[in-house]
């Protein structure tokens, strides 16, 4: 496996875990974290990085968080995947991404994760998932 | 060997005088065909977008709220719509991955249309090619985000920020 790769699939197993410690131990002080780029404004630090992880997970259950495919170019890791999860009153949600994670060393310290926040809003209202949305999820998951 | 390792040493051969051979030996890196798109697209040359992408291209370009745009016919009707729109353009990358046979790209497409409105949308993407041709295109990023700008509303501070980084090379 990549050596960021690698990195990224611990985050993923301790954020499917729910510990949160174990996702900040792989973060920056000085993380830079686009969550919604280029929506929203990104959380700056890991003080910050931490609020948000809570404020997450309080509402993401039953997270299927996988990438479809990835690349990595220096200290560069890029991939494209789905956050899927359900939300506390049984939405299920399903947003496509791709993102871009910036290592320094082994710490991420800066993460961009490009999403459209329509998609994000169409499901928070319940509406079907569209067929767009449906092909980017069926793709099988990379290693 | 890298292809532009290869390139090197067809130079250094003299292959690059013969021209037919030099393109036989010297396959383009993804990105290289990603900045001949991009060269083209610049000059507003549709067809020579469509050079690089395979008649069966899927072009998924709305960052999942809209459908994907599905072979070449398709494709050169909307870059037609697109082109006949914009003023200029200034789509650039930031960075960039490549791995057997996709392309992962950051950038902005940035752009001014003929009736003043300017656009500059961050994204990422990725291509997937078929020897040196794109048949699959994605890109995500948030389509309120166009929509608002296509309005009239100014860049964000964010997005400034974002699209003020150096350009890869």
């Amino acid at each position: 496996m990549a050596r960021l790769f690698s990195i990224l699939s611990e985050v993923i197993a301790a954020w499917q875990a729910k510990d949160v410690e174990a996702v900040l131990a792989h973060m920056a002080d000085d993380i830079v974290w686009h969550y919604a780029a280029p929506g929203m404004p990104p959380v700056r630090g890991k003080a910050g990085a931490e609020k948000l992880l809570r404020r997450f997970q309080a509402d993401m259950h039953d997270i299927q968080w996988r990438i479809f495919n990835h690349a990595e170019a220096g200290n560069l890791l890029f991939l494209e995947g789905v956050d899927d999860y359900r939300t506390t009153d049984g939405k299920r949600m399903a947003v496509p991404y791709a993102g871009v994670l910036e290592f320094q060393g082994d710490l991420i310290i800066g993460w961009r994760d490009y999403v459209d926040l329509g998609v994000i809003a169409a499901q928070k209202a319940g509406e079907p998932f569209t067929a767009q949305v449906e092909a980017l999820l069926a793709r099988k998951a990379g290693r | 060997m890298t292809p532009h390792r290869r390139a090197f040493v067809a130079g250094a051969l003299g292959l690059a005088t013969v021209p037919t051979l030099a393109k036989a030996t010297v396959p383009m890196t993804k990105f290289q065909v990603l900045e001949a798109v991009i060269a083209a697209w610049k000059k507003q040359d549709v067809e020579g977008v469509l050079a690089h992408v395979t008649d069966d291209i899927v072009w998924r370009n709305s960052g999942g709220f809209a459908p994907a745009i599905r072979g070449k016919a398709a494709m050169r009707q909307a870059l037609t719509a697109m082109a006949a729109k914009i003023k200029a353009n200034a789509w650039r990358i930031f960075d960039y991955a490549e791995n057997d046979h996709r392309l992962f790209m950051e950038g902005v497409d940035e752009f001014w249309f003929h009736t003043g409105e300017h656009i500059a949308i961050p994204y990422a993407g990725s291509l997937e090619f078929r020897g040196e041709l794109i048949h699959e295109w994605r890109e995500y990023f948030d389509g309120r985000l166009s929509i608002a700008m296509k309005n009239g509303e100014p860049l964000s501070d964010e997005v400034k920020e974002m699209i003020g980084r150096p350009v890869a090379r």
